[in-house]
């Protein structure tokens, strides 16, 4: 029988609106950290911050593949970084690019992977699809809505969860969408119900005993009440969020009210991406979320990149900068995070007329945490013959690595022995040249 | 599927609709009771298709609902002929029993009398299409008008409503159809909510008559100066002498008085300029940037001041208060005082407090003069913003109004990148073309003069309105076009209008037409035209103004080429003779240059651009000085002095010695920097020369012979090469010129036909639709791109596209290109797409929008459009401005004291102002989520509760409700076509009696609350689920 969306909905969906816990005890640090590592198998401490790079970031300047003789100031005329600018990660072949400086404070301690040449077979180079594959998990199909780590946290959800994931954003992340929402806030602090408190309840009134019985109140008490047209699409994304809404203003306001300083010396860089980054710490330490996204946009540098200043160079200095701060504020839990950047796909190896690059193949990735082996993986002599700038068409770096790869290592870190119903198709993809794990994480 | 413990996850890849959830089902939570909906209707069972009788074709309705996607039962209470509460195949052979089999009766109502489902079961009847069987719940046609409303038009109003009711529905949908026969003249709330949008604009001209950056004699304010010292024939040879801004602390200033701080707090500057003819001055404007404040003389006189007191105010008298402030002030009064010939400008400046951290004085002089006539423009772009808002809640042209919305979406441009264009041009005489406010205001009238089009033309052909939006000097910004030239063809444009303006992502093109098109587009730009020759469409795309924008003659005063001398850069030159630091002596004129080598510009090495080639450069020496001598026998007659640079990688400028022009990337390097300084970041020839306007060095020449010397440096040591190719030019400015910063001049296409390919081009090279554009002169150069942009209305793709887009927005998002190329959108809009796309072909040319539009609506065969399929009603999530909107007209309301593009924000959409160029989604999904729910909730829940968003006690009383049940009635009618359920219903009317502690307590009308609790009754009515939805 050819099912069809409206009939899923209703089977798969009846379950997302079901919490019907009585309101928990406030999330406050001590108590979840007290959680126990029994020798390393309880995983449900493991977080990760998703800082996605809106545009397609050029890998090539972000991590110089120095000993790549194509790399020169023919093919890049103005973005051209000398190899005394630029900072040397120590493998005689790759060196990062200057306005990352501070991110060696956290290679420094062996902390952070640095993954270049990942990327996924059948690129797209149109931002929208590209983007969307990257969130989706299922590269080629442009119809597929729910994300990747939305149902990495599906896998990891255990029954008193309540409080998984959240996007620093206004608009939820493609990675994070699915049939349960997740929190979505562009800002924190904003994130509340305004008016006196008597009448916030009043409108707010309670859930009713059972899902869809009669005897709610107010807000809640309709939506978790008897429904129409629970055939009609949208109608568990739409009831399941409004209703998930005040358990997570709750949280979030608590978190708020527990109060919140950055730690041993951080400074988040000044502007939108810091600030998104320092709510991220909040929630960290004073929640039980376990996923946190951020966006980080202006990659798409077609023209005036700049190279040791200049546009490029000042957006780097943010994430650089960035990782610095996440490192030494979450410090106390540093060993129980990786922070991991996507971006769409890399840019042009040659430079273009503007003076920039133009959509291209695969790009870097960085994965930082205590439990990371740091280190430069896929940018040397043994993975990075001289002329590879140039492997596919004479214009792109070929990719080595698929980016399902990396993040299923970090799922499987995170505890997702589910990789199947994570990745669409992981066990046969496995065995591909393209998915052997780096290894930057412990098996 | 529901069990309890650590869940059983699996991935399901299901996909039907256009954008499909892929679940992955968590075992761990409770199933949620789901009640049937209690709107109901009577029906007969067994009757599927709804026409009243039991016969085959409702067996055959229901199998083709069941197993090959046929459209969904309006009542599947009626087509579960066997009433056991599931819809199967057991149904369908139910009815073919009973019909030819001798099979058992139909249950109860049974297939001849109208009835109610008397078993309790999960089937709903929600609509039975038939008009004799009286109905239970809502009414049938409130439904039909509420889906209309709602898809149509931003939401219902009451008075739209008694419209539709009272003209019939083909009546009113006609009319949407034809906006043109709604009359809106009388429409009072909608002209004065638009006029208050707009603005009176009287463009000026200014003549600069002493510039800002002038040098200035100035003498720190440590004594009282003598009380002539404003006087033109004061004499102030012994004061010192440096540029303008002079101050300190805040790193803007030319001039730096590095001891002030702590030491004395005002300044005195004076200098003079002169005017030919004082009557040509119409309006005299003294424009001054001051921290903190002034006092201003002209010719002796005291003209202006701010910010602090005394006649004079003493040289230790403190400003008033702290500010640092741009400002105009009108000298009209002191006109009398200019002369012919030489005048002296003076000005003292004092900071608050003698530890102030910064000060600064920047003053300029211009004549102004009205430039045009007096016009009425678009404020700025957030009311432009609120057009949107204003048209969509109050005009009665709603159709036209969502179209010119959807288009102005569909075709978006970012405002922000073209006032950040403009901001960066320049004027013939390489000053600075516009503030930062002329910049936005020119952004805004674009943006709505392309919008305004869209909305006028919203019903029109679509090739128009590609073609207005591919030569818009928006959208040519925006997307790159205006960067598109023959030698580096830029693909961001030709790129977007194939993914994202007509064919859709990978619809039958491929990276080479991308390519091929951009070649295409070479030459594409923009200029100004004086107003009178700005064209209307079609002939501003076919036949653009040539030549247009600015115009001027250009006389070298040091050309490319010889006679200057030049010292490599081994050891600094003339280093200070106490501690060796860098000086600008060796770029005075009266410096000895005789030891220095002789050479030709461009120097330097490794590009192929240099006449004198530093072969010993690289790896050597950082920098290389040169100077060249040039005579001038009368500065006065030097117009538009302007020096230009092309070089790689840095470089700072001098005149006799003072510094007139330095590369970004020296910025923070000194004055002068070392000889061996490294620039900051590279640059290179192919950048593009920089221009820099020498008006306010004017006093540095001398008549005679004059020094130009310039410093290069290099980005590093082994740079692969160096170059500096510099001009001295002077412009002469045409009477025809329409500078870049004419404030009444007009944004146009312009075609440059040196900038275009002319080669042959051939897109879709081996397929049917294979266009080969031959190689023409570049004269005629500019039907390149004209031909295929006309021709993409013609090409399938174009018109699946646009029709799969309109389908999203008026019917259902169940369908995306993606999904009808897979094969996987629902067949029933698959067949809407293909009468639409017959619709579209239909017409010469294709793509009439009103006639796709009543192949999608029109109710001539109501049964037969699916868009009036009850199963597509309250199926589209609102979008932010749908939300907004509607909101509002149900209140028959106002914005109140909300700023409704800032709450469109904060529900995630703005217009205009979109970074990316694909336009905001249809899909229900990328509108919901926490943080966009609770913004919407806000905004209703403020909305309601504010009386200056509308008057509830008349709303109330003219509607004649006052009960918790009339009320709950109403709005349920009103906003949900009275589709809540009974138990909702039930809860709603509970509600308006609790008092704000929740207890019981019954609504009083004219009791102390009534009032509150209604409001707050309205505003969760609207905070409602069930209100997201249209």
């Amino acid at each position: 029988m050819n099912v069809n969306r409206r009939q899923f909905m209703k089977l798969g969906a009846a379950t997302p609106l079901g919490v019907h816990t009585v309101m928990a005890t406030p999330w406050l640090a001590d108590l979840f950290r007290n959680h126990l590592h029994a020798g390393g198998l309880d995983l449900t401490d493991r977080r990760m911050l998703v800082i996605f790079q809106r545009g397609g970031n050029d890998g090539v300047n972000t991590v110089i593949p120095r000993g790549d003789s194509d790399y020169n100031q023919t093919t890049r005329p103005t973005l051209f970084i000398p190899e005394a600018n630029a900072i040397d990660l120590g493998n005689g072949f790759a060196q990062l690019h200057p306005g990352l400086s501070s991110m060696m404070e956290v290679y420094n301690e062996g902390d952070l992977a640095i993954l270049h040449r990942v990327g996924y077979q059948g690129q797209s180079q149109s931002h929208f699809d590209s983007q969307q594959f990257w969130e989706t998990g299922v590269p080629g199909d442009s119809t597929l809505e729910e994300g990747m780590i939305y149902r990495h946290i599906e896998q990891i959800r255990s029954p008193e969860d309540r409080f998984l994931a959240a996007a620093i954003n206004t608009g939820q992340l493609v990675s994070l969408k699915g049939a349960n929402s997740h929190l979505a806030a562009g800002s924190l602090a904003g994130f509340r119900f305004s008016g006196s408190p008597l009448r916030i309840n009043k409108f707010l009134g309670q859930r009713p005993g059972v899902a869809g019985g009669i005897d709610g109140q107010g807000l809640l008490g309709i939506i978790d009440g008897p429904r129409d047209f629970t055939d009609k699409p949208y109608r568990n994304l739409v009831y399941g969020t409004t209703l998930s809404l005040t358990d997570s203003i709750t949280t979030v306001q608590q978190a708020l009210a527990a109060g919140y300083t950055a730690e041993n010396g951080a400074a988040y860089p000044p502007g939108k991406f810091g600030d998104k980054l320092s709510q991220a710490a909040l929630l960290f330490k004073n929640t039980p979320v376990r996923v946190v996204g951020v966006n980080i946009g202006g990659w798409d540098t077609h023209t005036n990149q700049g190279s040791t200043d200049g546009a490029h160079y000042n957006l780097l200095r943010e994430v650089g900068d960035g990782f610095a701060a996440l490192r030494r504020d979450l410090l106390s839990i540093w060993d129980d995070l990786v922070v991991v950047t996507m971006t769409e796909f890399g840019r042009t190896s040659r430079e273009n007329g503007g003076f920039g690059t133009d959509h291209a193949y695969s790009t870097v990735m960085f994965v930082a945490g205590g439990a990371v082996n740091g280190g430069v993986y896929n940018c040397d002599t043994g993975t990075w013959a001289n002329g590879d700038l140039f492997s596919v068409n004479n214009r792109y770096v070929a990719h080595r690595t698929d980016y399902r790869r990396i993040f299923a290592d970090i799922f499987s870190w995170m505890g997702n022995n589910q990789l199947d119903a994570t990745i669409p198709g992981y066990s046969s993809l496995s065995s591909q040249n393209d998915f052997q794990s780096l290894g930057f994480l412990p098996g | 599927m529901v069990g309890v413990g650590r869940l059983q996850g699996y991935f399901s890849p299901y996909r039907i609709a256009g954008r499909s959830w892929a679940l992955a089902i968590v075992g761990t939570l409770l199933a949620s009771i789901t009640t049937p909906v209690a709107a109901q209707m009577e029906f007969r069972r067994g009757d599927t298709n709804a026409d009243a009788t039991l016969d085959l074709s409702d067996s055959i309705s229901t199998l083709a609902y069941l197993f090959s996607g046929g459209a969904a039962p309006g009542c599947a209470d009626a087509a579960d002929s066997n009433d056991d509460g599931v819809l199967d195949l057991s149904d369908g052979i139910n009815t073919l029993n009973y019909l030819f089999a001798g099979g058992s009766p139909i249950p109860a109502p049974g297939p001849e009398e109208c009835g109610g489902d008397p078993t309790s079961d999960d089937l709903a009847c929600a609509v039975y299409l038939t008009t004799d069987c009286p109905q239970v719940g809502p009414d049938a046609e409130n439904l039909r008008i509420g889906h209309l409303l709602n898809r149509i038009t931003y939401g219902p109003t009451q008075s739209e409503i008694d419209r539709a009711r009272s003209i019939g529905i083909s009546a009113y949908v006609d009319q949407q159809l034809h906006p043109e026969s709604i009359d809106e003249s009388e429409n009072r709330a909608l002209t004065t909510a638009v006029e208050r949008l707009f603005t009176k604009f009287e463009p000026v001209a200014d003549t600069t008559i002493l510039p800002t950056g002038s040098f200035y004699r100035f003498r720190r304010g440590t004594s009282e100066p003598p009380a002539d010292w404003p006087a033109d024939d004061f004499d102030d040879s012994d004061w010192e002498s440096g540029r303008a801004s002079i101050g300190y602390g805040d790193g803007d200033d030319a001039t730096i008085l590095s001891d002030m701080r702590f030491s004395y707090v005002s300044v005195y500057l004076r200098t003079t300029f002169s005017v030919a003819d004082v009557t040509t001055i119409e309006s005299l404007i003294l424009q001054i940037t001051a921290d903190d404040g002034f006092v201003a003389y002209l010719n002796g006189v005291e003209i202006a001041r701010d910010n602090v007191a005394g006649s004079p105010p003493a040289y230790n008298t403190v400003a008033t208060t702290s500010q640092d402030a741009f400002q105009e002030v009108s000298l009209d009064a002191h006109k009398g005082l200019l002369r012919a010939g030489e005048n002296t400008f003076a000005v003292q400046v004092h900071n608050r407090s003698l530890d102030s951290s910064d000060l600064t004085i920047q003053p300029a002089l211009v004549s102004r003069a009205p430039s045009g006539s007096p016009r009425t423009i678009m404020k700025d772009v957030s009311s432009l913003q609120k057009l949107v808002h204003e048209r969509g809640v109050l005009s009665r042209r709603q159709l036209q109004a969502i179209l010119g919305e959807f288009w102005e979406n569909h075709l978006t441009t970012d405002y922000d990148r073209v006032v950040e264009h403009f901001d960066q041009l320049q004027n013939s005489d390489a000053s600075d073309a516009m503030t930062l406010e002329q910049a936005e205001r020119e952004a805004t009238q674009l943006e709505f003069r392309e919008y305004e089009f869209f909305y006028n033309n919203a019903f029109g052909n679509f090739g128009d309105l590609l073609l207005y939006s591919a030569s818009s000097p928006t959208m040519l910004i925006y997307l790159d076009n205006v960067l598109n030239f023959k030698d580096n063809p830029n693909e961001n444009y030709s790129r977007e209008i194939f993914e994202l303006s007509a064919f859709g992502v990978d619809n039958r093109y491929l990276q080479r037409d991308i390519e091929v098109l951009a070649r295409a587009f070479t030459g594409w730009n923009i200029c100004k035209v004086a107003p009178t020759n700005l064209q209307p469409f079609p002939a501003s795309a076919t036949n653009p103004p040539n030549p247009c924008g600015m115009e001027f003659l250009e006389s070298e005063v040091i050309a490319l080429g010889s006679g200057w001398k030049y010292l490599k850069g081994t050891s600094e030159p003339t280093p200070d003779a106490s501690g060796g630091a860098p000086t600008t002596q060796w770029a005075e004129s009266g410096f000895d240059d005789n030891a220095w080598l002789l050479g030709s510009t461009g120097i330097g090495y490794g590009d192929g651009d240099d006449a004198t080639i530093l072969n010993d450069m690289q790896n050597n020496y950082m920098s290389v000085y040169l100077r060249r001598s040039f005579h001038v026998a009368d500065p006065s007659t030097l117009t538009n002095l302007v020096l230009e640079v092309a070089y790689d990688d840095a470089f700072i400028a001098y005149l006799n010695g003072f510094e007139i022009a330095r590369s970004e990337n020296l910025s923070d390097a000194g004055s002068p920097p070392p000889f061996n300084r490294g620039a900051n970041f590279g640059h290179n020839v192919e950048e593009g020369a920089e221009f820099f306007n020498l008006a306010p060095y004017r006093s540095v020449i001398r008549t005679g012979e004059n020094i130009l010397a310039i410093q290069v440096h290099n980005v590093n040591l082994n740079s692969s090469d160096l170059s500096m190719l510099p001009r001295l030019i002077a412009r002469e400015i045409l009477p025809e010129s329409i500078e870049n910063g004419d404030a009444d001049g007009e944004w146009a296409f312009h075609f440059i036909p040196q900038e275009h390919d002319t080669g042959t081009k051939t897109l879709f090279q081996g397929t049917i639709y294979e266009i080969t554009i031959p190689a023409r002169p570049a004269a005629e150069g500019l039907s390149d791109a004209l031909d295929i942009v006309e021709s993409m209305v013609e090409h399938p793709s174009t018109a699946e596209f646009i029709c799969i887009k309109l389908i999203q927005k008026f019917v259902s998002d169940d369908i995306s290109l993606a999904s009808f190329k897979a094969g996987t959108a629902p067949p029933e809009l698959v067949e809407v797409l293909a009468n639409a796309i017959a619709a579209w072909n239909s017409t010469t040319p294709r793509g009439n929008i009103r006639t796709v539009m009543e192949a999608i609506l029109l109710p001539g065969r109501s049964e037969d459009r699916l868009f009036w399929n009850p199963a597509y009603y309250r199926a589209k999530v609102k979008t932010p401005v749908e939300f907004i909107n509607s909101t509002i007209r149900a209140l028959d309301g106002t914005d109140g004291t909300v700023t409704l593009p800032s709450v469109n924000a904060s529900m995630g959409m703005t217009f205009f102002t979109r970074d990316d160029p694909d336009g905001w989604s249809e899909f229900g999904f990328d509108w919901i989520d926490s943080g966009a729910v609770l913004s919407r909730i806000e905004f209703v829940r403020d909305q309601a509760d504010s009386p200056l968003v509308w008057n509830i006690q008349e709303y109330l009383s003219a509607r004649g409700i006052e009960s918790p049940s009339d009320v709950t009635a109403y709005f349920n009618e009103l906003l949900f076509q009275g589709t809540l359920t009974p138990d909702n219903v039930t809860q709603l009317i509970e509600f308006l009696s609790t008092d704000v502690d929740g207890k019981p307590s019954p609504l009083i009308p004219g009791s102390a609350d009534y009032l509150t609790r209604m409001r707050e009754f309205v505003g969760l009515l609207l905070s409602l689920p069930q209100w997201n939805f249209q």
